[in-house]
């Protein structure tokens, strides 16, 4: 009698799912993809989005732009929980049979696309790493192999992509919340362009690759976008005005229905998820943050011409000057004196920017972002922890795939005035500015670019200036090889401080702020001295792989120059 | 406050006792007892009394049935008497209703009514000397004289002379290494304790295996066990005594048997009471707000060359303290709906205030008063014995002005009954109900942890005021009275917390004689329920500011109401077969087998809504804000147990135990959840031995005893075998309009999780000299632990996970126990007796994955307890000393900013750089071990003595060998800390400045950084305290009424008491620490996160009927 009890030993848990009982459905599916949405990252923090950069000034110069990381001991973004998690599912999937087809389809395309997602972050980190897709456990033997080259990782985030694609329904289907077929063709033309152009720039350097394609991938990024390019289905947003247009899409409350939103992230106060970026969004705090002087250069005036051949150009001695004359996303992308900040009654202007506050609140440059605020009263009020900010963010937006696509085709020398005029020059149509031309038409002498065409130059400058703080412009340096050009040996700049013209203001609080011999907003030449930043080209377009992980696993070796 | 202050204190408590509970009970008592005189004896009776027989008899041994010649014979309640003649015989004149008294050195006493018997023939039974009593161990009794294993007992008397809380706190001291200590519950009325057998089992915890009348009990069900329903205790310290229990004992067995009726046993009713009036000890006060000020500014003027509070706020203190002004607190002139010094809570808004109040004092009573009431009926037939008990106990808390918003009662029932329904079968049950309800205030937001609030009276700064001024209208009308703030106003109006403990415990047995006295078949079936409910009741209220205005909302924890329903239940049933016989006299053989299984589940319900709209309701439908949850934990598990004892002797000479437990467990995998668990104990009665004959008079007992075996130890989480997916609601991310549901991926499960050994070995020797008068007994043992769960070792992060536990970890912890024990009876009027005991035990890793012997975590050889820390040279005097020895030595791994005041730390491998090398065992730097935080030596003395009617008693406490290095946040001990964070008392006086250079405590900073004071603070030789003590924990004073007095209305026995807890203690220690609450892991007692603990004095009677 006794001993037929052993049946008390075999207990089951009560109040979670075990894994036998999971994996049946498509709903099953569809609960454990969802955990992966958050890790796209918040797409509506424009206020420090490109700190890695020569767009955005932090407080503390960047460490990897000075080129002061060192190699850590452990973690150093040598993070696998994503890759473990999304495998997981991808290794269970395939026992899923109840349900639809097409939401089967759905939730496992998603799942490639995660995949893909995540280990295009590992490559843009770490160049080579090794390649899963099982589940790891303790005793696995596969925790010591080496790592693949990174060429062979990109076709195989390109196979899950090209997986995606052909499973997951189109935008107008599954809607622009969940991962859709349009987004995937974007992220497949993002990847594709990156690796392409890395492998151009950087050939002959310590981090070229074995077995280059460039022009494969710059192929293969062209002809994804191009699928979208030629979407009857996807334009860009536009009211019809050109001078808030660009303003205007990024203070959105709602994407839904917006076409040029390929993909968004929702949030919604109301369902205790909303945003507080309307506190440093709004001017009147600075976040430790400002436009760089750089960044605001490069606009070109409403002539389309760069400032320092436009005749039009009224300088730079106060805010007003700066946006006067020039690309109404300039205006649009930075606080000026008597621009709305809080639409009460009577409304809150903007004064002067928060160059004089302590710490927390200090704008260090003096042009703060604009982009991506509101003036809605209901959205600037009470305190910073509560999320009232209400403005969705875009996960994937149209624009890119045109740039995406004008440039591959740039780089492939295919390009034709024809493809200028479905991209760029939409772009650019939207805010009121002049065409481009293939042939350019001028000669900037401050071309970032002075050894590459100047279609190259002016693409690039359209890509800065439409996708300015999207968080683009530190992968674009990387891929491009630019930081000789951009970084090494420079400090960015802010705005420019005339005594009793500048910021009257606030002059009696600012009067010790460092200063160039131009009177530009000079900060960093207290933190980083005359010298700029201190990339190091042979070894910082890389980071370096925690010391720990070369102990635990002999095969791995260790980027260049670390 | 000042002392007299205090005694009018507990006269008022005394009088407005709340709904005059014990005038109410005591009242019923009396009127049962006058009923039970008036209604059992009736006036004509009496008379009779008059009336003499002549009593004749004699008094025989009742083993050898030898008579007993000088035997003492009274009356009871009388003089009168007589004694027996060297035939044993006697004859006394007697009442017919009178009852005799037959007492006699060295027997047990016997008292017998006469009821018109002319001849009464009376045995007496040996009195029972320590060897031969009778011990509990695991499914049995044994002779104590025949026990090989490591097992010590408490009995009721040595529990009952304590006042305090719960049954665990009425154990300490009582056992030698059955260590029962503070848990970070400090003194608060419903603390449960830590507690250990032999000092640390295992890293994942040690808790010993409860067994209350032979079914599993909890830590907690311990504490709520109504201690005066406690017979006797045995604590089962070695694996052959523990064996039995296998994979649930590893660290120790605490048996405890409730009491019980016996046959034939006269009906017995007994009341006992007690009141204890406590105080909270080691509560300084803090300093005036003046000197308060002195100090905050002496550090902001240190640090930074300006003085924190400026001169006209302090001419404000002086007012006030003079009487020029009248009011805590006054209309802020910045903002005249705010008050000042209130505004900005403990970030600093008292900055502002200039009263003076001590927090400790406005926050905690002078005196509380808790009340203990217990009554049981006792006795048996023919075939039925029985006991039934009932207690009440309430606590109202220490904590002023909480009101309501603290109290603990507990409520108790147990009814033992044993029917023998025929000469073979016996059938009993045993029922056991307790009942807690604790209530204690709610906090403000954040301040939901009961220790954060304590954190906040004991730092709130003297400045800062309690209440505000009345506000009046133009008229002068009152418009709103007084309102208390902060701390008096959270306790008073924030709310509760309540938890109520429902546990109702059942046992059945039955017991079958199969062969009279040889063979015995018993089979048990227990039943418990266990319901424990929780309310957070989290009001809001509104502060108003001077002008009329509500200005600040208070709300506790987000402002909810939340229920917690917690059911636990659990069956076992045990079947067990004994087989004793002895062979030819002399070979002893006792044999036992049976099986046991266990089951529990677990089930419960918890949901919240806040935004609570009727404050004074405790419903959730009186909610209208969001609702959180429902969340509902459910789990169970399982065991199955075989087991069986052999216990051989021969002659009771060669004795011989062996066990063995072949243990299931629900919680590892089917291949790895069965264990086997072997013991053998070996002891060898050397008294017994003919040659020992010429010593026996000196040493009469002499005892040598040996065991080995195995334990194991299953109390892992339930699954964690079994893969579960973690199921989310909310996902932060909206998708198609909601934020949706989401599973999250299983953890990693170590593929060979597996049961926790521990490997006992134990030698022991008892002695008994004079006749038993002195017993010692001295116990070594050691304790190996092996397949503790560790870290499974370092693994490469594409694994993607933290790697799971594993069983890689092993200590060993050695220690041993002495208790040496004298009692004698000088007299029938008088015998004392003393106890001393003490116990040792020392642990150290043996196995750990942690192959570069990282400091930072467990390492191979590392003493557990060991405090690494800094060698120091006394604190820098002059500038010339700092720049001189700065010129030589690097500090600057523990800070920078050195100069007069700071302390000196010492290079001691003369590299020229004082620092941690890299915090390796091989390269450690001048870091050293400087002491341990381990308590050793742990030693408690028990005394008692009997004078005709008095009886005393008393319990010291301590710990011989400690050490406590304050941490940084230890403002008790340092004084000062970041602003808001500061407690100065007098102690803390002591610091450097140039006019005292002398000092004790470093220089003041105001800056927690290594520029900071912080600096000063790393572990260090200078600071190390010398934590050990003695305590006076219980001392216990009766008087019984003489008999002759009190049979004249019914009561056997009556007798009145003062008991005192924690009345003296004797340390080295820091004047403001208390060291039983030297807790590191929590940082509670440094910073005042702890309720502190209370001396008592305490009143009472114990009457029987």
């Amino acid at each position: 009698m006794m001993l037929s009890c052993e049946e008390v030993l075999d207990k089951q848990p009560l109040d979670e799912i075990t894994e036998a009982n999971f994996w049946s459905t498509s709903e099953d599916l569809r609960l454990y993809i969802n955990r992966f949405y958050p890790s796209i990252g918040d797409q509506t923090s424009f206020e420090d989005m490109e700190n890695n950069s020569d767009n955005l000034q932090p407080l503390n110069p960047n460490r990897i732009l000075d080129g002061t990381r060192s190699v850590p001991s452990s973690g150093g973004g040598w993070n696998w929980g994503n890759i473990r998690e999304i495998n997981y599912f991808l290794e269970n999937a395939e026992k899923v049979t109840t349900g639809t087809q097409t939401d089967i389809d759905q939730y496992i395309g998603e799942g490639h696309f995660f995949r893909a997602y995540f280990y295009f972050q590992m490559v843009k980190q770490f160049g080579d790493v090794p390649w899963y897709e099982m589940v790891l456990n303790i005793d696995s033997e596969e925790l010591y192999v080496p790592r693949n080259p990174r060429n062979e990782i990109i076709d195989n985030i390109i196979e899950d992509l090209d997986f995606a694609i052909d499973h997951l329904q189109g935008r107008s289907q599954i809607g622009q919340t969940r991962v859709n077929k349009e987004a995937a063709l974007l992220f497949k033309s993002r990847v594709c362009l990156y690796e392409g152009t890395w492998e151009k720039y950087h050939k002959g350097t310590v981090f070229g690759v074995d077995n280059s394609n460039e022009q494969q991938y710059l192929q293969m990024a062209a002809d994804a976008a191009e699928v979208l390019v030629n979407d009857a289905n996807i334009q860009l947003y536009s009211t019809g005005d050109p001078e808030n247009d660009y303003y205007r899409m990024f203070s959105q409350e709602d994407l839904i229905g917006v076409s040029e939103a390929i993909m968004v992230q929702v949030v919604d106060p109301g369902q205790q998820l909303g945003t507080w970026n309307w506190t440093y969004l709004n001017g009147t705090r600075g976040a430790q943050s400002g436009i760089t002087k750089e960044l605001v250069d490069a606009y070109l005036d409403i002539n389309g011409l760069p400032i320092n051949l436009s005749s039009v150009y009224e300088g730079d001695t106060t805010l007003e000057q700066v946006v006067q004359n020039r690309d109404p996303r300039l205006r649009n992308s930075i606080w000026n004196r008597g621009e709305v900040q809080i639409a009460t009654d009577p409304p809150q202007r903007f004064a002067f920017p928060a160059l004089h506050k302590g710490a927390m609140d200090l704008a260090t440059t003096g042009y703060m972002v604009r982009k991506g605020s509101t003036p809605d009263p209901e959205q600037n009020t009470g305190t910073s922890s509560d999320q009232y900010g209400a403005l969705d963010g875009y996960v994937f937006r149209y624009a890119e795939a045109l740039l995406n696509y004008a440039e591959a085709k740039a780089e492939l020398g295919t390009l034709t005035q024809g493809d200028l005029d479905k991209t760029v020059n939409l772009i650019r149509q939207r805010v009121g500015m002049p065409d481009l031309s293939l042939n350019v038409g001028f000669a900037d002498p401050n071309w970032n670019f002075p050894n590459l065409s100047p279609i190259i130059n002016e693409i690039r400058r359209e890509r800065r200036i439409e996708l300015a703080l999207e968080g683009f412009r530190f992968d674009d340096i990387m891929r491009w090889a630019a930081a000789d050009e951009l970084i090494v040996g420079k400090r960015t700049k802010g705005a420019r401080f005339i005594e009793g013209i500048s910021f009257p203001e606030i002059e009696d609080q600012i009067s010790d702020i460092s200063v160039d011999e131009n009177r530009y907003i000079d900060r960093y030449i207290d933190r980083l001295g005359p010298d700029g930043w201190g990339f190091d080209v042979t070894r910082d377009y890389l980071s370096p792989l925690p010391e720990e992980e070369l102990e635990y696993n002999e095969s791995l070796t260790q980027n260049p120059g670390w | 406050m000042k002392k007299n202050h205090a005694i009018l204190k507990v006269l008022s408590a005394l009088w407005s006792f709340k709904e005059f509970k014990i005038l109410w009970l005591s009242t019923f008592l009396f009127l049962m007892a006058v009923n039970c005189v008036l209604g059992g004896s009736n006036p004509s009776e009496t008379h009779e009394a008059f009336q003499q027989i002549t009593v004749t008899g004699t008094v025989s041994d009742a083993q050898t049935g030898d008579p007993l010649p000088g035997v003492n014979i009274v009356i009871q309640g009388t003089t009168q008497g007589t004694t027996t003649d060297v035939d044993g015989s006697y004859s006394i004149e007697a009442p017919p209703d009178a009852t005799l008294v037959f007492s006699f050195v060295g027997y047990q006493s016997s008292s017998i009514n006469v009821q018109n018997r002319t001849e009464i023939n009376v045995t007496l039974e040996q009195a029972v000397t320590e060897l031969e009593e009778v011990v509990a161990v695991g499914y049995g009794t044994q002779r104590k004289e025949n026990l090989t294993g490591s097992v010590s007992q408490i009995n009721s008397e040595e529990i009952e002379m304590r006042s305090v809380n719960s049954a665990t706190q009425a154990l300490s001291g009582l056992s030698p290494n059955l260590n029962i200590d503070a848990s970070v519950m400090g003194g608060e009325p419903d603390a449960a304790m830590e507690m250990n057998v032999r000092g640390i089992g295992s890293l994942s915890g040690s808790d010993p295996y409860i067994v209350i009348d032979g079914a599993r009990a909890s830590q907690s069900e311990l504490a709520a066990l109504n201690y005066r329903d406690i017979e006797d205790i045995s604590v089962l310290k070695d694996a052959a005594s523990a064996a039995i229990y296998g994979a649930q004992a590893a660290y120790g067995v605490i048996l405890i048997e409730t009491k019980k009726g016996r046959r034939n046993q006269e009906f017995e009713l007994n009341y006992q009471n007690n009141f204890a009036f406590k105080d909270r000890i080691y509560t300084p006060p803090s300093v005036n707000s003046l000197k308060y000020v002195e100090v905050f500014n002496d550090a902001t003027l240190n640090q930074s060359g300006q003085v924190a509070i400026g001169e006209e706020q302090i001419a404000k203190m002086r007012a006030y303290q003079n009487g020029e002004i009248k009011d805590q607190t006054a209309p802020h002139p910045d903002n005249p709906n705010y008050w000042l010094g209130i505004e900005g809570g403990a970030s600093g808004g008292w900055f502002s205030g200039y009263a003076n109040n001590d927090w400790m004092d406005i926050m905690y009573k002078d005196i509380e008063m808790t009340q203990r009431h217990n009554l049981s009926a006792r006795g048996g037939s023919d075939n039925i014995a029985y006991y039934i008990s009932g207690g009440f106990f309430q606590d109202p808390g220490s904590m002023n002005y909480a009101g309501k918003n603290e109290n603990h009662e507990q409520y108790n029932f147990t009814s033992n009954l044993t029917a023998n329904l025929t000469d073979w079968f016996e059938l009993s049950n045993n029922l056991r109900f307790s009942q807690i309800d604790n209530r204690f205030p709610a906090g403000l937001d954040g301040h939901g942890v009961r220790g954060r609030f304590y954190h906040d009276i004991r730092r709130w700064a003297p400045l800062a005021p309690y209440k505000t001024p009345a506000i009046k209208d133009g008229e002068g009308n009152v418009v709103i009275p007084e309102q208390l703030v902060v701390m008096p106003g959270w306790v008073k109006k924030n709310g509760y917390t309540e938890y109520n403990d429902r546990n109702l415990t059942t046992t059945f047995a039955g017991k079958i004689n199969i062969i009279k006295e040889e063979l015995t078949l018993r089979g048990d079936f227990t039943y418990k329920y266990d319901d424990y409910n929780e309310t957070f009741n989290y009001k809001k209220w509104t502060l108003f500011g001077p002008d009329g205005n509500p200005n600040i909302v208070n709300q506790a924890n987000s402002n909810q109401i939340r229920k917690e329903s917690n059911v636990t239940k659990y069956t076992s049933f045990n079947i067990v077969l004994n087989y004793d016989k002895s062979f030819a006299d002399q070979h002893n053989l006792s044999v036992l087998t049976g099986v046991q299984q266990e089951e529990q589940f677990y089930d419960g319900l918890t949901v919240a809504r806040r935004n609570v709209i009727a404050p004074d309701l405790n419903s959730i439908n009186v909610a209208a804000g969001d609702l959180v949850g429902p969340f509902n934990p459910m789990s169970s598990w399982g065991t199955l147990g075989i087991f069986g004892r052999l216990t051989y002797n021969f002659r009771e000479k060669y004795l011989l135990e062996t066990n063995l437990r072949y243990d299931g467990t629900s919680r590892f995998p089917e291949d790895d959840r069965w264990g086997l668990f072997p013991s053998v104990s070996l002891g060898y009665n050397i008294h017994r031995e003919n040659f020992w004959e010429p010593l026996s008079d000196i040493i009469n007992t002499l005892k040598i005893r040996g065991s080995y075996g195995k334990l194991g130890n299953q109390e892992v989480a339930s699954y964690l075998h079994l893969p579960g997916l973690p199921f989310s609601r909310r996902l932060n991310w909206i998708l198609n309009g909601e934020r949706p549901d989401y599973a999250g991926m299983p953890a990693i499960v170590s593929p060979e999780i597996t049961w926790e050994n521990s490997f006992n070995r134990n030698i022991g020797i008892d002695l008994g000299f004079l006749n038993n008068r002195l017993n010692a007994t001295l116990d070594i043992y050691d304790r190996k632990t092996e397949n503790m769960f560790g870290p499974s070792g370092a693994l490469p992060a594409v694994l993607g996970t933290n790697p799971p536990q594993t069983n890689s970890a092993s200590l060993i912890t050695k220690g041993f126990e002495i208790e040496i024990n004298w009692r004698d009876r000088v007299s029938n009027d008088f015998n004392y007796n003393v106890t001393f005991m003490l116990a040792d035990n020392v642990s150290e890793i043996t196995e750990y994955l942690n192959p570069e012997k990282v400091l930072s975590q467990w390492y191979v050889g590392q003493t557990i307890g060991e405090i690494w820390g800094w060698k120091t040279d006394g604190l820098y005097q002059t500038q010339e000393e700092v720049d001189s020895y700065l010129e030589t030595t690097d500090l600057s791994f523990l800070g920078t900013n050195w100069r007069p005041g700071t302390v000196k730390y010492l290079d001691l491998n003369g590299d020229g750089v004082v620092n941690e090398g890299s915090n390796t065992l091989s390269d450690h730097g001048d870091k050293r071990v400087i002491g341990n935080s381990q308590p050793r030596y742990r030693l408690s003395i028990q005394g008692g003595l009997n004078w005709k009617n008095i009886n005393l008693s008393m319990l010291w406490e301590g710990v011989g060998k400690r050490d406590y290095a304050p941490e940084n946040y230890n403002t008790l001990f340092w004084g000062w800390n970041r602003r808001a964070h500061t407690t100065i008392t007098e102690a803390v006086l002591d610091y450097w400045s140039e006019d005292n250079t002398g000092a004790y405590l470093p220089l003041p900073l105001d800056d927690n950084s290594y520029s900071g004071f912080a600096k000063d603070r790393h572990p260090s030789t200078r600071y190390l305290q010398d934590a050990s003590y003695i305590r006076l924990k219980s001392l216990n004073l009766g008087y019984t009424i003489p008999a002759s007095l009190t049979e004249k209305v019914a009561i056997k026995n009556l007798r009145v008491f003062f008991k005192g807890e924690n009345l003296l203690t004797f340390t080295s220690l820091w004047e403001n620490l208390d060291p039983e609450l030297i807790d590191k892991s929590a940082f509670r007692q440094g910073t005042g996160r702890i309720y502190p603990l209370a001396r008592s004095f305490v009143f009472g009677v114990d009457v029987t009927f």
